[in-house]
């Protein structure tokens, strides 16, 4: 799928200022949804002005899509009427759910592999779509355990739900690599199942290596293994919208513009030999 | 209860009380014993915590100690579990809770400090609002003053005041090791709010806070007179009075004037 977006990278306060002043080659910014949930002040005046110069694409850390509790509606409509104000590309959040009985974990918690969350999550994403107005886009989440319960692979998972529900997909192919150490499975075999029409959008990231574990820390440079499987999923996948998540251990803005470039080269690359 | 409700409550009963019925549902690996793996989250789920609370409060931080600090956020993490789909008003009572840990040292204090920097906190990102200025006020008859309702800007807060605490703030804010508090002679109190996108306070005496108390509450002006006469002669409250509210219109802290 290709839409022509090109190249993003995540919205974070420490970079406002260099963007304002500079108005670097970035395509697009993706921000985090629950910053801009606020009443007003500095996020949403920049927030303003960086939208009148560059594309938006929301995501999103709190639908719980997959809770067992009650879909927040309070929330829902605070984004929807974030989505009227800045009209962004499309609306993302998580493939997992984020809390229950009403509190909030603030995690992106996997869920069970099994008939049950798949008829769960369908219906819910139905509701939200309707009341959002638009295809919601999902996002596959890093996960450090996995459930007894579960009788299909994440990928069919994902697969099964995506078809059902007809939304589209965020492919985090870090998330796919961390996934496949952390559990043990073929990343490239992921890649294959997910329907291709499906991947709106592909996160790039780093990780950090724990030795009997891989976290989705968002805190390093995208690693050489991550690099490799985005290329061969833009080999399968066309020239999807990209762009780098980084949250935490902040590089400068030129030092994530650089791993951006290196992102346009990689997609550059495996579309030629494509 | 579905199956899946169930899976979803155990986990926060693991997480929340140490309750490990959830170990079962979760596959153990040759790496990995599913207890580390659910322990994997419960760590992400506290640090992720304790760093929002840490961001809010750096200065309580640093006169509590990062030790100490770290106990009591943990302590207020486990009493006031967040409840909204935002971390923002997630810090909202730990002034409260630090008032109540009886044992804690400097507790009146560290309180108090810590409702400064949560008033920081609010005046950060509350709603955009026009300002009401003088020449408004002007505009208005004086007959119909006793009735005249300031409205306060959305920002703006007060906080009571026992201790230097605006002064401590700003030693440790400049890089300083925060002096220790010392206790004022007369209780006074802060206004923060922000002018713009800056956020901005002032320390006020006691008359003015009394006044800025029936405001907040929507008392007219008639009752703010009332109240300075708590602390001042009757004859000089009409010039205080007015000077007051002339100040507060120049500072930006009154959204709106609603005669009556």
């Amino acid at each position: 799928m290709t839409d022509g977006l090109g190249y993003g990278l995540g919205l974070r306060a420490p970079y406002y200022e260099t963007i304002l002043a500079d108005s670097p080659r970035v395509d697009w910014f993706e921000i985090l949804t629950e910053n801009y949930l606020v009443p007003g002040g500095k996020p949403l005046l920049y927030l303003e002005r960086i939208r009148a110069r560059y594309p938006l694409v929301m995501h999103g850390v709190s639908m719980s899509i997959g809770g067992a509790d009650p879909l927040d509606w309070n929330y829902l409509a605070q984004v929807k009427a974030l989505a009227a104000r800045i009209e962004p590309q499309w609306i993302s959040d998580h493939l997992c759910w984020t809390g229950f009985g009403g509190h909030n974990f603030h995690d992106l918690m996997p869920l069970p592999y099994d008939r049950e969350a798949i008829d769960h999550v369908v219906e819910r994403i139905a509701r939200v779509q309707d009341f959002l107005g638009r295809r919601l886009v999902l996002e596959n989440v890093s996960s450090y355990l996995e459930y007894r319960r579960s009788q299909i692979p994440e990928w069919e998972f994902v697969t099964a739900v995506a078809n059902a529900a007809d939304c589209d997909l965020l492919l985090d192919v870090n998330n796919v690599y961390v996934n496949s150490v952390n559990h043990g499975f073929d990343a490239l075999a992921y890649l294959r199942a997910i329907p291709r029409e499906r991947v709106r959008q592909i996160h790039l990231a780093g990780h950090r290596d724990h030795g009997a574990y891989i976290i989705d820390s968002h805190d390093q440079p995208i690693t050489d293994a991550v690099w490799e499987l985005y290329a061969r999923a833009v080999d399968m996948f066309g020239p999807v919208p990209t762009m780098i998540e980084r949250d935490d251990n902040m590089p400068s803005f030129e030092q994530l513009l650089d791993e951006l470039d290196n992102a346009r080269r990689v997609a550059r690359s495996a579309l030629a030999a494509a | 209860m579905t199956t899946l409700a169930q899976l979803q409550r155990d986990y926060k009963r693991y997480l929340f009380a140490g309750d490990d019925r959830i170990v079962d549902s979760i596959v153990d690996t040759e790496q990995l014993a599913a207890r580390d793996r659910l322990e994997i989250y419960a760590n992400a789920y506290r640090s992720r915590l304790r760093e929002a609370l840490s961001a809010e409060y750096p200065v309580t931080k640093q006169v509590v100690g990062d030790g100490p600090f770290i106990d009591l956020l943990d302590a207020y993490i486990d009493a006031n579990p967040s409840t909204s789909f935002t971390l923002r008003g997630f810090g909202a009572k730990f002034g409260a809770f630090v008032e109540s840990k009886a044992d804690l040292p400097n507790r009146a204090f560290v309180a108090e400090l810590a409702a400064f920097e949560w008033a920081l906190v609010v005046a950060f990102d509350a709603r955009d609002a026009g300002v009401a200025t003088v020449a408004d006020l002007a505009a208005i008859s004086p007959e119909t003053w006793p009735t005249l309702e300031l409205l306060p800007h959305p920002s703006a807060r007060l906080v009571d005041l026992r201790f230097d605490t605006v002064d401590v703030w700003n030693a440790a804010r400049a890089g300083g090791t925060p002096p220790a508090p010392r206790r004022l002679t007369a209780a006074g109190a802060c206004l923060v709010w922000r002018q713009e996108l800056t956020t901005v306070f002032r320390t006020i005496e006691r008359a003015e806070r009394d006044a800025w108390d029936v405001l907040a509450a929507g008392g007219p002006f008639a009752a703010m007179c009332d109240a300075l006469l708590e602390s001042l002669v009757s004859a000089d409250v009409p010039l205080h009075a007015a000077t007051m509210v002339r100040n507060w219109l120049d500072a930006g802290l009154i959204e709106a004037l609603r005669p009556t």
